[in-house]
């Protein structure tokens, strides 16, 4: 027994030795460089990762004698924000991300995670943006985010298919169901309709919504219940619905040229067939709700900073960067992505693409998707609201009250388990 | 007399021994040994926290009092004198009061206005952003406390600087009410007094020890199990008892000490702005108001210091009996004598320990809590709520409501959830050990052919990862795109949407989960199949046994001690089969089609709700537990039959 | 009670012939013994007539019906297996009484007459155990009784008793003997062991794999004695008796005579050799060691003094076997009584019986006819 044990303590020493020094090797690598390499992470893929290569690739020339330098890093997106949540707080993140401004509130409001970058931004800073960018990456007064490129719902069309722009929604129907009658058992008017994302588009446009600017929530309001019958209008009474949509089948019926009209947003057309005449144009007017247009929440992505970022100046200078008019009309151009910046869309390049042209046009009729943490507190009762009013018919007054019941009570809760 | 006359006598290293041979003074002295050491550790932990507490409050309180006064006086000063005025006031002040730093800084126009040597007020700089930061954060929390009505958020920062100094911003406001400007002081931290905790604790474990060992050698009819607990519980209480109410004594001294000179801090700082601010010709009118609510975070801490003390009394004094019945030199004894097979096994137990018990053991405390997204990083005692998670489940009875339309289920009821998860357990289960049985039986005709072939194609299904195959299948159940629907509707029926109703919901699941499990129940059936002894059967049709009777008195119970225990295993497994749940109809229509595992990620990931999560996921971790404990009583399920 | 006869009866699995041409009769209340080395048939003609195997060709009666196509459970058969194939989870009473159970007959009457049986077995102390509580020998009984309660027309065993150590199973043939003695029933019994069949049997029926070559598997049937002092065939001489009969190839020379150990013999009298007493022919010899004993015995009159040497000795107790070889024809003599035995290596005479020698024809194997 002595003996073996003896031995046993040996061959442990000699593990131990052989890795011990690995593991301190792996924790200081930082010594070996000068200057400072900030780590950014990203979930782009395809075009728009290679614009943003192309970018960081020419800050990091420009820069390299101050010793600076990016490092991206592709996230893939389905854990994205998870890992960025869970990350951050513990200093495991990066220095910088690209992320939109859903769920800033809920940052700031658990704290540790980004940094406020307002202070560098003097008035001519804020000039350079399009209206409404800046304030949709402000939480309670603090500015957090620089905004890199905006995304919205439009309405993508078939020019093949149908040639007209259709100004209201009536005449949507119409060319719908005209080309239904050219082309029986196909669906005019595709898009996933049950998808909560898609139905602030109509609530914003009736004048109703999902939470007020204090964090109310305001689901159960008559201008709501109008949006669900309008859309119930159209899947019943005009049957131009496909029913039971996912992206995927959109994404396929498009393709095949089986559908004419789609309601979705610049990633969809990551995947369009390019041989297709496809027309990106707003989203039409909506008599029923005294000629508002239909208002799709705009999201503004930004480039964050991490408050572990060794310095926040530095990361700063890398956001200005990434929204400079070099910087943007690669973004615009190459990754086909709708930079913030004004100056860009005087380039007849990106005003005669159809496809960036129309989503412009688009962002005057948006309304920001609110970024305060109560608005996390929709999805799933709106969800389950949504399900419940075109699955199983339930009333949309009654849908409406019962999400929003939900709303206030887990709001209420969050509140509570601040303190 | 003599007996204590003779071990004087003797040297103290033989008393030793003779003392140690003795297992009933063994067993006592570790006893009291374990109750004090437990007990004093713990009671000196929590009092060295409560101190530090206590210093953290006269510390914070002192510069927050500083920072008020100096927001206060600043703000006069402009308003009466102007910019340039605050700078001299500010010097003045910082000299009175002795704090280490002071700035005033307003927001909106990015001006320093003063900081501390009396200059003129500058614009910030780069190096000053968090200066600007913190402002803009004060009126945050203002805004978010005015919108929900309660004072959630701190209206005077108070952090602690890497240095160890005290940094306060209070708010200045504007005549709107706006918070435009902030005053910061940096204060050196203060040391309310020690206590003298560890000559308290050394000695009440010698002076326990010493007594112990010369009770039992003074009364041998001590020397019974009985009078031996006793007799520890009550020496080791007694001791605990009093170091517990000395302690607390000098916790509540410390705590009035801190409570005065916090009073006498805000006097001060009150007395130094209205000198400072006299100088500049102004005169301040403002009380000092209600920001003593800050110090109340010192009241109150003896108390709770002294009621937690005597918890733990209590509990240590009850852990006397691990040593003094003898459990602690029993468990000595095991780990000697068995020392090489407990290192063969310590890495196991710590891997179990780190991967297993650890987050076990964090969900069930995460449990009692009221965790979020919001509160994670929250010291863990805050976020306490005790039962009232578990309360808010298990005491929902509204499962079914009367409303306009008749009688609506609320699906997101806890009750109907434990319906539809024993449904669709029962209903998996049954099916799956009859489908795989059956199949079993016919794979095991004598001189099948083919039988290889038939039975790798058979295990298909167990072999394909079932999130594949739970996505397979919604889709095959899409209503317009779906093979099923289409193959029914080319038999002439109508198609039917799987997804709108609970009814053809649940059955998508099911379909799912049997494909997927009735591949094992085969398996186990037909190993157990082949081990049973032909001549049985022979013997049964010569004596006019049908081919039920057969199955029913032969091959059913010798495949009874190889199903029982599939079966449990498969109950658990199917409970909390969430892959296909959640993949196949993700739980449509709205929630009704949940089951309890799915439930609980839902609340934990999609609405971020963890402690409530955790409630849920100890609740079913507690059905499964009773259930397999009985289970496996009833059937004996791990002893074999014949 | 019912006799069984086997007519013409052939049993084939997809090529292989087990059984062809089985003619074979058995008495009603007889106790008939298969035996045989293993692929011989023995088991599967046990199971024919239970109707646990089908039959290719020919017809099997019980009684005189021909049971060919009926069921196994309206045979009105019991059969005891070897591996006893009790019911694991069923108590020995509910064992024994399975079968009235499944025929539905009234619960009292299965309570009678399972005690009844239990009684006569001496399993009545036992009826609430479960088989794995029991030993071999009770199990073997259970097994048993659960044959007996069904009062059958015919009893099967299935090499019953070779599962048990010797001791048990010399009991264990003593009852089942008696138990047929008393139950007057038809027992048709299968066995390897020649001893059981030996003792047990009124008649037994020796069978013969077809794999060696013969052209049916019944060597021959008769009482235990028939069979041992009159084989029909070399296999037979073989088979039966312990220790076995010697049986060699002897060439005839130019006298009609062979040579065994140095002595010119005539074949016996008795015999009809025909063709086979040219000079030149071959011919089986078979005998048993008691027929040939150093200095024979007195009443024995045809004799030869044959010399051999001894190989090996066997002191048995109360006789002793000589393993001795005659030129090179290795045989087996015996010696009774406490005289002293010759060691291995000595020389020893042996004398020859000679009106006991078997004589077979070496082509067919068949006991050479006697002379009318």
């Amino acid at each position: 027994m002595f003996r073996t044990s003896n031995k046993f303590i040996l061959r442990l020493l000699a593990l131990a030795a052989l890795v011990v020094p690995t593991l301190i090797g792996c924790g200081t690598q930082e010594s070996e460089q000068e200057g400072m390499e900030l780590v950014m992470w990203h979930a782009y893929r395809g075009g728009e990762r290679a614009a943003l290569e192309e970018v960081i690739g020419s800050f990091n020339a420009e820069n390299a004698d101050r010793g600076v330098r990016v490092r991206l890093l592709a996230v893939p997106f389905d854990a994205y924000a998870d890992k960025l949540s869970a990350a951050l707080p513990q200093g495991k993140g990066p220095d910088l991300f690209i992320f939109a401004q859903d769920r800033l509130g809920g940052w700031v409001e658990s704290g540790k995670t980004v940094e406020p970058i307002g202070f560098y931004l003097n008035p001519t800073d804020h000039q350079r943006f399009l209206p409404g960018m800046v304030d949709a990456l402000t939480y309670r007064g603090a500015v957090y985010g620089v905004p890199l490129n905006f995304k919205s719902l439009a309405l993508i069309r078939n020019a093949d298919l149908a040639p007209t722009e259709p100004q209201t929604t009536d005449e949507l129907a119409a060319a719908a169901r005209a080309f239904m009658v050219a082309r029986p058992g196909e669906f005019g008017l595709s898009f996933e309709y049950a998808n909560p994302d898609f139905q602030g588009a109509l609530f914003n446009a009736f004048g109703g919504g999902v939470v007020s600017d204090r964090g109310e929530a305001i689901l159960d309001r008559e201008q709501n219940r109008k949006a669900f019958e309008l859309l119930l209008k159209w899947r019943d009474e005009d049957k131009i619905l496909l029913p039971e949509p996912t992206g995927a089948l959109v994404l396929t019926l498009y393709n095949e040229e089986r559908t004419p009209f789609v309601i979705s947003g610049p990633w969809f057309l990551g995947e369009v067939d390019p041989a297709l005449n496809t027309i990106v144009s707003p989203l039409p007017i909506i008599p029923e709700a005294d000629g508002a247009p239909i208002r799709p929440w705009l999201l503004v992505e930004g480039v964050f900073v991490s408050e572990t970022a060794p310095s926040s100046l530095e990361a700063f200078r890398v956001a200005q960067y990434l929204t400079s008019p070099e910087a943007a009309t690669i973004f615009a151009l190459k990754g086909r992505q709708l930079p913030t910046i004004k100056a860009i869309y005087d380039d007849p390049r990106v005003m005669n693409d159809p496809i960036l042209s129309g989503f412009r046009q688009q962002l005057e009729s948006s309304a920001p998707l609110p970024n305060i943490p109560e608005m996390a507190h929709y999805w799933t009762p709106g969800t389950t609201a949504m399900t419940q009013v075109l699955r199983s018919g339930r009333p949309p007054a009654d849908a409406l009250a019962e999400a929003q019941a939900e709303m206030d009570r887990s709001i209420a809760e969050m509140r509570r388990s601040g303190q | 007399m003599t007996t204590a006359d003779a071990s004087l006598g003797q040297s103290s290293s033989s008393v030793m021994r003779s003392l140690w041979r003795d297992r009933r003074i063994v067993d006592a002295v570790l006893g009291v040994v374990i109750a004090l050491s437990v007990g004093l550790g713990v009671i000196m932990w929590t009092a060295r926290s409560a101190s530090d507490g206590l210093d953290t409050a006269a510390s914070a309180g002192s510069a927050i009092f500083k920072a008020e006064m100096a927001a206060l006086g600043g703000e006069a000063v402009q308003n009466a004198k102007g910019a340039d005025a605050v700078g001299p006031f500010a010097a003045q002040y910082k000299n009175q009061t002795g704090v280490e730093a002071l700035s005033i800084v307003s927001a909106p126009d990015r001006i320093l206005l003063a900081d501390g040597t009396g200059a003129a007020p500058r614009p910030l700089g780069v190096g000053d952003k968090d200066l600007y930061d913190r402002v803009v954060r004060l009126a945050a929390h203002a805004e978010t406390n005015e919108i929900e009505g309660q004072k959630r958020k701190p209206e005077i920062l108070i952090a602690q600087s890497d240095q160890g100094r005290y940094r306060a911003s209070a708010p200045i406001r504007s005549a709107d009410g706006d918070i435009v400007a902030m005053a910061e002081v940096e204060t050196a931290p203060v040391v309310a007094g020690g206590l003298r905790l560890l000559l308290w604790s050394s000695g009440g474990l010698v002076f326990g020890i010493a007594g112990i060992v010369f009770a039992m050698r003074q009364f041998p009819g001590l020397g019974t199990q009985k009078a031996r607990a006793g007799l520890v519980v009550v020496v080791s209480g007694l001791i605990l008892m009093v170091i517990a109410l000395g302690v607390s004594a000098q916790i509540a001294a410390k705590e009035e000490g801190v409570l005065s000179s916090l009073a006498l801090a805000q006097e001060n700082a009150f007395a130094a702005a209205e000198a400072a601010a006299a100088a500049q010709g102004v005169t301040l009118s403002k009380e000092p108001s209600a920001t003593s609510v800050r110090s109340l975070q010192a009241r109150g801490t003896a108390t709770l210091f002294r009621d937690s003390a005597l918890f733990v009394v209590a509990g240590a004094t009850l852990m006397s009996l691990f040593g003094s019945l003898g459990g602690a030199r029993r468990l000595g004894q095991t780990f000697v004598a068995h020392r090489s097979a407990y290192a063969y096994v310590a890495p196991a137990v710590l891997g179990a320990l780190l991967l297993v018990f650890f987050p076990l053991i964090y969900g069930v405390l995460m449990s009692f809590t009221d965790t979020t997204l919001f509160n994670v990083n929250t010291p863990i005692m805050e976020r306490w709520t005790g039962l009232s998670n578990y309360g808010a489940i298990l005491g929902d009875f509204d499962i079914v409501q009367r409303t306009a339309d008749g009688l609506r289920v609320d699906y997101q009821n806890f009750y109907w959830t434990v319906f539809v998860t024993l449904l669709w357990t029962v209903s998996n289960v049954v099916l799956g050990v009859t489908i795989g049985l059956g199949l079993a039986l016919v794979l095991n005709t004598p001189g099948l052919k083919g039988k290889t072939v038939y039975r790798i194609l058979l295990v298909l299904p167990w072999a394909v990862p079932n999130y594949i195959t739970a996505l397979t299948w919604r889709g095959m159940f899409h209503p317009q795109f779906g093979v099923i629907n289409q193959g029914i509707e080319l038999a002439g029926g109508e198609r039917i949407s799987w997804f709108d109703h609970f009814g053809t919901s649940f059955l998508t699941g099911l379909a799912t989960n049997v494909w997927l499990s009735f591949p094992f129940m085969m398996v186990v059936s037909l190993g157990a199949l082949q081990s049973i002894n032909r001549d049985m059967y022979e013997a049964a049709r010569l004596e006019g046994a049908s081919w039920w009777q057969q199955f029913r008195h032969i091959t059913l119970p010798s495949v009874q001690p190889a199903l029982i225990p599939s079966i449990i295993l498969s109950v658990v497994w199917t409970f909390n089969m969430f892959n296909v749940i959640y993949l196949t109809s993700a739980g449509e229509p709205a929630g009704a089609n949940e089951i309890l595992i799915t439930k609980a990620y839902k609340i934990g990931f999609e609405q971020y709700r963890y402690g409530y999560s955790a409630a849920y996921a100890v609740i079913i971790f507690m059905i499964l537990f009773v259930y397999g404990y009985f289970q496996v009583k009833a059937t004996s399920a791990t002893e074999a039959k014949g | 009670m019912a006799a069984v006869s086997f007519e013409n009866i052939v049993k084939r699995y997809d090529d292989v012939t087990v059984i062809d041409g089985l003619e074979l009769s058995i008495a009603d209340e007889e106790f008939m013994v298969f035996v045989g080395p293993s692929g011989c048939g023995k088991s599967t003609a046990l199971r024919m007539i239970a109707g646990l195997e089908s039959i290719s060709a020919g017809n099997l009666r019980i009684g005189d019906r021909v049971v060919n196509d009926i069921a196994p459970k309206d045979r009105d058969t019991a059969m005891v297996f070897q591996s006893y194939a009790l019911y694991p989870h069923m108590s020995v009473g509910e064992n024994i009484g399975f079968g009235l159970k499944i025929r539905k007959v009234p619960k009292p009457e299965i309570e009678r007459r399972v005690k009844d049986v239990a009684r006569i077995l001496e399993l009545d102390t036992l009826l609430d155990r479960k088989p794995k509580a029991l030993s071999g020998g009770q199990r073997q009984r259970v097994a048993l009784g659960r044959a007996i309660v069904r009062d059958p027309s015919v009893f099967l065993f299935d090499e019953p008793l070779s599962n048990l150590d010797a001791e048990l199973r010399v009991a264990m043939r003593a009852e089942i003997s008696k138990l047929q003695t008393e139950l007057k029933t038809t027992m048709v019994y299968v066995t390897h062991d020649q001893v059981e069949a030996m003792t047990m049997g009124h008649r037994i029926a020796v069978l013969a794999p077809l794999s060696r070559g013969y052209k049916t598997n019944l060597m021959q049937v008769g009482t235990p004695m028939e069979l041992y002092d009159e084989p029909q065939n070399a296999f037979v001489a073989k088979f039966i008796g312990t220790p076995h009969m010697t049986v060699f190839e002897v060439t005839l020379d130019e006298a009609g005579k062979f040579t065994l150990g140095g002595a010119a013999i005539s074949p016996p009298e008795r015999y009809d050799l025909g063709p086979l007493s040219q000079p030149g022919s071959k011919l089986l010899v078979g005998g048993r060691p008691e027929h040939a004993r150093p200095g024979g015995r007195a009443h024995w009159t045809h004799t030869a003094e044959i010399t051999t040497q001894v190989r090996a000795v066997e002191q048995l107790g109360h006789e002793i076997i000589l393993h001795v070889d005659a030129q090179e024809q290795r045989m087996l003599g015996k010696m009774v009584g406490r005289v002293n035995p010759p060691r291995a290596g000595d020389d020893l005479t042996l004398t020859v019986n000679l009106d006991r020698l078997h004589l077979f024809d070496p082509e067919t194997e068949a006991r050479v006819p006697y002379k009318q």
